[in-house]
């Protein structure tokens, strides 16, 4: 509780509704946070229930779990718990809604784990057709190999 | 509840499958960004056509060996390239080098370049440059040290071309003259950092001219460039006074007391002087140079100032509280006394590199004394200086820093500061 964000002086509640119809009951303060939630409200002062038709109501919940918990300790473990597939729609998500930080951390998530794979892996992980030709991929690490080769890493 | 996950399943499935058209290209590159080996990024661009595109313009930087035919499918892929390193070396050299073509081939090609090396590419000519000049505006810094054949023509319409240029090495380009500095003058604004050394038909001439335009210069080179006095140098003083922060004067044998006067009276950010061989260079001058330069002056060479003695060192060693680096070696005036004299203030001195070689006045005592007051010695050379030997340090039981190295015959690599 200590971790959550301390209440506006208006303890202006918002209600948010996920594309598969699930409602968020959040603090107007945790709202804002999502730039775009804070465009909506701008234009429409009165609003009490935003759409957020991008976003399933089981990620609008870990999002909205985020903003709440956000701290270096909290983004540390935050990503080892969702599978490539939640990762991908997490970032969806954070993008449409503009959370920055939440972006952030979830980049670095997925750029993690392509860390030290093989293309083949990347592929299959995000279900990716491979479009080169094989002559075209030999090529690209032949030349990689020669002109790279022995010339100091950037 | 069957039915329920049923439909949980098939949404995760065409998630996984809608994904990476879902993602968009901004999206993609946040990610790209943050993978950070040469080998990952690679493996990135392998993935499929559309991730090899992104790879590619996002390239920003590229080190390599190459003949047209690669550099021209470089350029075709990284589109968006800053920084390109083809610089030559024992290690890194290829037949016939870096040619002119192949300079078209870049200025076509890397559009947005902002840095080019092309350090020992020996087979360049003005051709290249010119060409450079008329493809490259954004260019910020050039390398051409040791490219032997350029000439004022070709560097001229670099300075033409590129308005922008910060940083230009022209290290062992002995056919440079005058001219090139009055074409950097009238076209280069922003120069900051310029290197001549070696270019030894540079007059004072140059230097006034280079004056007159260029007013930011942080560094400049004209170690060697021996037709070079007072004159000159002066006019750069005054003119970049609040930015000269590295000035480079070795065997410049023309330049002395007037020049360091102007340093002392313009150039109060100075961090680093070279001044090794400027022979008529007094105490007198030295001293009003360490009392108005005392904030920042970090490195000092002033081997063979054959005039400079105990009185000016003594104040540099007590004014200089941050210099980290100092030769005097071959000033053979100079003796323990020197050292002596250094004022006892808080807080200690910061000297971490000290070269008194062939001072045959400075004995084991001197460098007792200076250890007392000077915690961070790093390296110490004492070559030729028949009064300093190892068996008389040990016989003495100094304590030097457990890091310290101490030169006695020429046997330990030298730190690789002040050359």
């Amino acid at each position: 509780m200590a971790e959550e964000k301390s209440q506006a002086s208006s303890s202006k509640m918002l209600t948010l509704k996920a594309s598969d119809g699930v409602l968020f009951e959040v603090e107007l303060n945790i709202a804002k946070e999502m730039k775009t939630v804070q465009a909506y409200i701008d234009d429409c002062e009165d609003i009490e229930t935003i759409p957020i038709p991008n976003v399933l109501g089981k990620h609008l919940a870990i999002v909205i779990e985020y903003i709440k918990k956000t701290n270096e300790e909290y983004d540390a473990e935050f990503e080892k718990q969702w599978n490539m597939d939640d990762l991908q729609l997490l970032l969806l998500a954070a993008n449409y809604l503009n959370i920055s930080g939440l972006q952030e951390c979830l980049c670095k998530a997925i750029a993690k784990r392509i860390e030290n794979k093989s293309p083949e892996y990347v592929r299959k992980v995000f279900n990716i057709e491979n479009d080169h030709s094989p002559e075209e991929e030999a090529k690209l690490r032949k030349e990689y190999k020669w002109a790279f080769e022995g010339v100091d890493k950037d | 509840m069957s039915s329920n996950s049923t439909q949980e399943e098939e949404e995760e499935e065409d998630a996984g499958v809608c994904i990476n058209e879902a993602l968009t290209d901004d999206e993609l590159r946040s990610i790209l960004a943050r993978v950070e080996t040469e080998k990952d990024k690679e493996t990135f661009g392998l993935v499929c056509k559309r991730w090899l595109r992104l790879q590619s313009t996002e390239r920003k930087k590229l080190a390599a060996r190459a003949g047209p035919h690669m550099l021209r499918k470089m350029a075709d892929r990284f589109t968006r390239l800053v920084e390109l390193d083809l610089a030559q070396s024992i290690s890194r050299s290829f037949y016939p080098g870096v040619t002119d073509s192949d300079l078209s081939v870049i200025a076509n090609g890397f559009t947005c370049l902002r840095i080019l090396n092309l350090h020992n590419c020996k087979g360049i000519t003005d051709v290249g440059m010119k060409v450079i000049g008329e493809g490259l505006s954004l260019l910020q810094s050039l390398d051409v040290s040791y490219c032997r054949k350029l000439t004022d023509k070709g560097l001229s319409a670099v300075a033409k071309g590129c308005c922008d240029l910060r940083i230009l090495h022209l290290t062992g380009c002995r056919f440079v003259t005058d001219s090139i500095l009055e074409a950097l003058s009238n076209n280069c604004r922003n120069l900051e950092e310029l290197v001549l050394q070696g270019c030894t038909s540079i007059t004072d001439n140059g230097l006034i001219s280079l004056a007159s335009g260029c007013q930011r210069i942080k560094i400049l080179d004209i170690n060697k460039c021996s037709n070079v006095s007072d004159v000159g140098v002066s006019s750069i003083c005054k003119a970049c006074s609040s930015s000269l922060k590295t000035l480079k004067l070795l065997d410049c044998y023309k330049v002395g007391d007037e020049a360091i006067l102007s340093l002392a009276k313009f150039c109060d950010n100075l961090e680093t002087l070279i001044i090794g061989g400027c022979r008529d260079v007094s105490d007198s001058a030295m001293k009003l140079l360490a009392t108005a330069c005392r904030n920042n002056l970090k490195n000092l060479r002033m081997d063979w100032c054959l005039n400079i003695s105990d009185s000016s060192l003594s104040c540099i060693l007590s004014q200089c509280r941050n210099l980290e680096v100092l030769d005097i070696g071959c000033c053979g005036e100079v003796t323990d006394t020197a050292f002596l004299l250094i004022s006892n203030e808080e807080p200690g001195l910061s000297l971490k590199i000290l070269k008194v070689s062939n001072c045959p006045k400075i004995t084991v005592v001197g460098i007792g004394i200076l250890l007392g007051k000077c915690s961070y010695l790093e390296y110490l050379d004492v070559r030729s200086c028949p009064h300093i030997t190892k068996a008389g340090l040990d016989e003495a039981g100094f304590h030097f820093p457990d890091c310290c190295k101490i030169n006695f015959n020429g046997s330990i690599n030298e730190p690789a500061v002040l050359l």
